[in-house]
């Protein structure tokens, strides 16, 4: 029987008719938590765990930080990693990982317990359980990397894009290509498999970058791209059907190069115009993926040419073949 | 000759299923599937000895297909209730005196088949031989093979009253897809013979051919 890590990191609400909801917050939690799903102990070993609850929302770093010292300090000792976490926060968190632990020799699965506040009450995630179960599986077909299981998808975390707020699948991917599906066992795609190099594990990262929806009015942009202010990269979201404003592209332009900051246009399919010498553009990436790895790069080198040259390189296959 | 050509579909799609589900075994050790495939090659080796069992009028050759396609319905049940335990995932240990108890039982169905006992006589009907069985020792086959299949959707029934989210789904689709092949399988190939009307056991084989179009649009379905 597989042994297996699991990290409670929110996102453990199961729910059962007698009990209501129940959730791991401390240690004393596991052993009843654990009771509401006796399958698990058929198919892995889950004996150790760690439990971050306290202040997961506002010591985020702090808590990544722990996540991938457990992840060291376990990886050579267990068949895989299985991370449990509040759904809206997978594609942030898996991104994350996806690029503090580059190339994990062993499965990484991320996945949670979908419950949505309906006015004053909570909505069970009815899929939980068999998430759960599903992930196990999924680490005991050593399927490597950094993924998330939801429904009956197994989707790499640069992929992973939040597609529905309630539902069997919350999540697909960004280019409906998915490493597993669960049907009939599980089907597992060639490439799912593939080892491409050796664990680098990183704890720099920064926040020093803003991600924005639109292009905004030109005090704010002067505001934003102000010496003063601390943020050293802009990414701005072009919609593929918006023409942008060519005054406000020239002002961007100019602001950039008198601030020394960097300024990014993303989109999420490839670009019909090119900005090439003027703006840096990126595409054929998810926007968690690229936040993820900007913050990355940020806590590696602050050099502009570097940023430049690692945002549009091909690091781990994150962009869209 | 339509018989033969719509048991020879049944026996392509057989084939193919086996093999596909196998396919997904790839790296993985998957013993739900291993089962299911075997079941399905089974199947197929079923369809094989009922298309030469319609295809021969030698009584020898006649008894000794008859005695195998007993055995191979039998292969089939036990895959499906080794199948049942292990799909998708277990929900209950099993202790290993049950399984050596169901080998015994097994060995003592193959040893009832395969005693001269088995068969008593022979009919022509419509230029096709069929060989008549003792209506006893028939009766305690069916009665092994219809336990084993009630068990197995007991064990099914069980495990999607427990299951939730997408092992629900998967489970629902299977016991869908294996219910009323089996109660037509059981039907045609052993009642309708068991009374005297072994002119429809060739229906038996057919009906696996509905189980395997509701599992391949199962895998391949997407979403």
């Amino acid at each position: 029987m597989n042994k297996i890590f699991t990290i409670f990191y929110g996102g453990t609400g199961i729910y059962d008719k007698k009990d209501g909801f129940v959730y791991v917050e401390k240690k004393e939690d596991i052993h009843k938590w654990l009771s509401k799903i006796p399958e698990i102990s058929l198919i892995a070993n889950t004996e150790d765990f760690l439990i971050i609850e306290k202040e997961r929302e506002t010591k985020t770093k702090e808590n990544l930080i722990k996540i991938i010292n457990t992840i060291r300090l376990n990886e050579n000792n267990y068949d895989g990693i299985l991370i449990i976490h509040d759904t809206d926060s997978i594609p942030t968190l898996s991104n994350q990982l996806f690029w503090l632990i580059q190339n994990p020799q062993k499965p990484i699965i991320i996945t949670g317990s979908n419950t949505i506040e309906q006015e004053s009450d909570l909505m069970p995630d009815m899929s939980f359980k068999a998430n759960l179960i599903n992930s196990l599986q999924v680490i005991n077909s050593n399927i490597k990397g950094v993924n998330i299981v939801y429904g009956n998808r197994v989707i790499s975390a640069p992929k992973v894009h939040r597609c529905s707020l309630s539902d069997l699948n919350i999540f697909d991917s960004i280019d409906s290509k998915y490493l597993a599906r669960i049907d009939f066992g599980l089907s597992i795609e060639k490439e799912a498999k593939k080892n491409i190099g050796e664990t680098k594990y990183f704890y720099k990262m920064s926040d020093e970058y803003l991600f924005l929806e639109t292009i905004p009015e030109i005090d704010i942009l002067e505001s934003l791209l102000s010496t003063n202010n601390p943020i050293k990269v802009l990414i701005f979201k072009s919609w593929p059907n918006k023409i942008m404003d060519r005054e406000k592209l020239v002002k961007l332009f100019k602001l950039s190069q008198e601030s020394k900051k960097l300024a990014i246009l993303y989109s999420k399919m490839s670009f019909g115009k090119s900005f090439f010498h003027t703006i840096l553009t990126i595409s054929n990436i998810s926007p968690e993926c690229l936040c993820a790895k900007l913050s990355w790069i940020l806590g590696q080198t602050k050099n502009e040419e570097k940023i430049k040259n690692l945002l549009c390189k091909n690091i781990q296959e994150e962009f869209l073949q | 000759m339509i018989k033969i050509i719509i048991l020879l579909i049944s026996l392509v799609s057989n084939i193919f299923i086996g093999i596909k589900i196998l396919q997904k075994n790839k790296g993985i050790n998957n013993r739900a599937n291993t089962y299911f495939a075997f079941m399905c090659f089974v199947a197929g080796i079923w369809t094989i000895l009922i298309i030469c069992l319609l295809s021969t009028l030698n009584n020898n050759l006649s008894i000794i297909l008859n005695k195998l396609i007993y055995s191979s319905t039998l292969l089939i049940i036990m895959c499906f209730f080794m199948f049942s335990i292990e799909f998708p995932y277990r929900v209950f240990k099993i202790k290993k005196a049950l399984y050596y108890i169901l080998i015994l039982l097994t060995l003592i169905i193959f040893y009832i088949i395969f005693s001269p006992d088995f068969i008593i006589g022979h009919y022509t009907y419509n230029n096709n031989l069929y060989q008549i069985e003792n209506n006893i020792l028939n009766l305690i086959y069916g009665i092994y093979f219809i336990i084993l299949f009630i068990i197995s959707l007991l064990i099914f029934i069980r495990k999607y009253i427990l299951a939730e989210g997408i092992n629900k789904t998967i489970l629902k689709s299977i016991l869908l897809a294996t219910i009323i092949p089996y109660i037509l399988g059981i039907i045609f190939a052993w009642y309708f013979p068991h009374i005297g009307k072994h002119y429809l056991h060739w229906l038996g084989a057919v009906s696996a051919l509905l189980m395997n179009l509701l599992i391949a649009h199962l895998i391949f379905k997407k979403d």
